[in-house]
């Protein structure tokens, strides 16, 4: 009886280093192995994102983008948007945009950046005014994987101004930190799903009216009091105050398509007042907003490959300043 | 409910633990017959959806008793051709107007199969050979078995009974059926994405590559990845649900027996779905050979009306697997594949004689070639699972008339040192298995081992089912 406790003991045992001995090799190959993808995927895990900043910190002098699915190329295969454009004609880009980017999320991850001790040549922040809209939750959201590395840098009252991802705290949360921990796999499930089997497909693509977009503007006049204006002076405030150098970019958006809704007065002071507040905190500020015709677009931001393309040229040109190379060609 | 999945496995060790409780028959009925319905309403969270299903299973078993009273043959014939009837108009095959089909969705899973043992059945029982009149527990425990439900295997009425009876579950059972889970989730969760991967990568490079011959060449692997594919994740699913079955103290028949090692195809349906190509020899092969002979008592005609009965039956196979035109077609193919292969061995032995033509059978070169000639039917015929007659089409203007020749001639030639290796490797597995040799199957090799597949296995459903976005989206 006694000899056969001890060999089901040994049995079990032998079971228990083969689970640990194949999780590590699992580990040890995607530590090696997972490659940098070309942009964030929808659900990005927070183990990506570290992976990600810590490769950043290793070089100097990048452009690292913040924004939303337009500069994230919704729609779009990775190779036609604008920064695969100018990581193609040899500018040292990184792109953190991601489809539900918002100002919050922009706060954040320039936080983490100067965390990790990762030092741009210039961090170019995307300003779309329709991310600004108040009675949007949506756009008070900050991503899970960002608010699981970055939650500690809000402010109480910072975060009483967002909605916390779901499942962020509890039991479960608790056991998903764990096996995080434990199994590299784990923690980058989603990535390797999105890098084996493509990343979230976008909704059906409906016909594009202006009746769709109604509400999509908020027109009330902008504060600092405003989450999303808060958040995006922060970013700028924080990035400026550690010597980073700031270039924003006011979104285009498709005025023959929105013209009912943007077209005026309220719209056009809410740009300025945005272009000050930036300004004053040590930002350029591009105004790309009525920069591209119709054609540029899918629909009210986001851009065709030519706009992406058109887009590209005028980031190239800009960042010039910054001593990041884009090549001539592009910049002309 | 998905199987084989983790929601599956937890239903059948639940089942397996309240089965194992008591040994009253009565028992064990009753928890069969509760699993067996709660895993058919799992499919569907719609009730009234299952009314067909459900009318079809009860016009099944008033069948039965009609037939088992009666044994009028002119009724028996009625109720097969309504039967085969309700099935194809349940089926939704497109040869009914759609004006003729239930404007509804309606529950389906597992009806081929519920249907070949109800079939089954209603002839035992026209015939009197079922060992014992069948209850309605009974019947809707048998037909609607859940673990094999969705796919098989059709296991017949008299072996049920059989296995239900004497199946003992020992430690050493146990653990076997416990590495054959292991085994089918590892085969299921892994291999087969793998290879449906692979198959789709050389179907494009198929199509889009520059020069002919590199068509040709991933023309002959996308052929020769899809039957590999479908071999896989069928006997990963049967391995997982024989495994869960024999904790439910029912030993399920096995499906598949080696199938690419065949040296014909008709060798091949006896080794490929078995239980399958079992009904068929008894139901419809033997008694349509015998229905023939009957009409055509010619001696010299007895091989030809087995070339034609063969045809029929594989072709009906064929047709079986789906709705379809398509599926006409690969009736064809493979009716001509088991005819064609016994015309050869009719005009064989007539050329030859009974030992020249087995010696000519053990040249190692004759079998390597009927291997590969077998295995290469086979993945012809199976082009129509997976493409439409458009994308054949484009396919073959993709490759041209060379370059198909040149991709099957790839396919033969490579197939033949392939299948002559996985030939002598799975002879040595077998007499390593029957000597007991004591390292493979030492019990610390075997734990490792199969540790090691249950790991891999978890982490790849990790992977295959990450979590839904947290954050809800709009549409940007």
């Amino acid at each position: 009886m006694k000899k056969n406790n001890f060999h089901r003991a040994i049995l079990a045992a032998l079971g228990l280093c083969t689970v640990i001995v194949v999780i590590a090799f699992q580990n040890i190959i995607i530590d090696f192995f997972f490659p940098s993808l070309p942009r964030l995927t929808t659900d990005f895990s927070p183990m990506y994102l570290a992976r990600e900043l810590r490769a950043y910190a290793r070089e100097r002098g990048a452009a690292i983008f913040f924004g939303d699915s337009v500069l994230w190329g919704y729609r779009l295969e990775s190779n036609d948007t604008a920064l695969a454009l100018l990581a193609r004609e040899g500018c040292r880009c990184r792109n953190l945009a991601f489809k539900s980017g918002n100002p919050a999320n922009d706060y954040l991850l320039s936080r983490l950046l100067l965390e990790s001790h990762v030092n741009p040549g210039v961090v170019v922040l995307e300003i779309n005014q329709a991310v600004l809209n108040q009675a949007d939750s949506e756009y008070q959201t900050v991503h899970p994987a960002i608010w699981s590395l970055a939650h500690q840098y809000l402010t109480r009252r910072e975060r009483l101004m967002l909605t916390p991802p779901v499942a962020a705290d509890g039991r479960w949360a608790n056991l998903e930190r764990i096996a995080s921990s434990v199994s590299l796999l784990y923690a980058m499930r989603s990535d390797l799903h999105a890098m084996l089997y493509g990343d979230v497909p976008p909704p059906p693509r409906l016909r594009i009216t202006p009746e769709l977009f109604e509400g999509t503007y908020d027109l009330s006049p902008l504060a600092l009091s405003n989450v999303g204006v808060h958040f995006l002076v922060e970013t700028a405030h924080a990035l400026h105050q550690a010597g980073v150098p700031v270039l924003a970019f006011h979104t285009p958006v498709n005025h023959a398509l929105l013209h009912s809704y943007i077209d005026n007065v309220q719209y056009r002071s809410n740009k300025t007042f945005l272009t000050h507040e930036l300004l004053a905190r040590g930002a350029s500020v591009l105004d790309l907003d009525s920069a591209f015709p119709s054609n540029a677009f899918l629909d009210e931001t986001h851009l065709t490959p030519g706009g992406q393309n058109r887009l590209a040229r005028i980031l190239a040109h800009a960042l010039h300043h910054y001593s990041v190379q884009a090549r001539v060609n592009l910049a002309r | 409910m998905n199987v084989p999945s983790y929601a599956f496995l937890a239903f059948g060790v639940l089942v397996a633990i309240l089965i194992n409780i008591s040994q009253r028959s009565a028992w064990r009925r009753g928890v069969w017959l509760i699993a067996n319905l709660a895993c058919v309403a799992s499919f569907t969270l719609a009730p009234l959806s299952l009314i067909p299903f459900g009318s079809f299973l009860l016009f099944g078993f008033v069948s039965i008793k009609v037939v088992e009273h009666w044994r009028n043959r002119a009724a028996f014939w009625t109720i097969l051709v309504l039967l085969v009837g309700a099935f194809c108009w349940l089926k939704r095959y497109t040869f009914i107007p759609p004006g003729a089909l239930l404007p509804f969705g309606y529950f389906m899973v597992g009806m081929s199969y519920v249907s070949f043992r109800i079939v089954h059945l209603i002839i035992d029982a026209y015939q009197d050979s079922l060992p014992e009149a069948i209850g309605i527990i009974n019947y809707i425990n048998y037909t609607l078995n859940f673990p094999s439900l969705i796919a098989g295997p059709i296991q017949l009425y008299p072996d049920y009974l059989r296995s239900q009876r004497g199946t003992v579950l020992d430690d050493a059972a146990a653990l076997r059926a416990i590495e054959r889970i292991i085994v089918g989730f590892f085969k299921v969760a892994i291999v087969s994405p793998l290879l449906l991967t692979l198959h789709q990568k050389t179907l494009s490079e198929a199509i889009t590559s520059a020069a002919v011959g590199e068509r040709a060449v991933f023309a002959a692997l996308m052929l020769a990845v899809y039957p590999v594919y479908i071999y896989i994740n069928f006997s990963g699913y049967m391995d997982t649900v024989i495994g869960i079955a024999r904790f439910l103290r029912l030993e399920l028949p096995e499906n598949f027996n080696r199938p690419f090692v065949s040296r014909g195809f008709i060798e091949l349906w006896g080794r490929w779905h078995m239980t399958l190509s079992n009904w068929i020899k008894t139901y419809i092969y033997s008694p349509l050979f015998i229905g023939l002979m009957h009409r055509f008592p010619k001696p010299s005609a007895q091989p030809i009306l087995g070339v034609v009965a063969y045809f029929v039956a594989f072709f009906f196979v064929g047709v079986w697997h789906g709705q379809t035109a398509s599926f006409i077609f690969i009736g064809v193919m493979f009716g001509l594949g088991v005819s064609v292969n016994k015309l050869y061995q009719i005009l064989m032995l007539r050329q030859f004689g009974r030992l020249q033509y087995h010696a000519i059978c053990e040249r190692s070169i004759y079998k390597a070639f009927s291997r590969a000639l077998t295995f290469s039917w086979f993945a012809l015929s199976s082009l129509w699972f997976w493409a439409t007659w458009p994308q054949l089409h484009q396919i073959a203007l993709e490759l041209g008339a060379p370059g198909a020749a040149l991709a099957t001639m790839l396919l033969l030639f490579g197939a033949a040192p392939a299948l002559a290796l996985l030939d002598a490797m799975q002879n040595w597995s077998a007499r390593e298995a029957r000597s007991q040799s004591p390292l493979p199957w030492s019990p610390y090799v075997r734990i490792v081992w199969y540790t090691a597949l249950a790991t891999l296995v978890v982490s790849a459903t990790a992977i295959l089912n990450a979590p839904a976005p947290h954050v809800i989206y709009k549409a940007f």
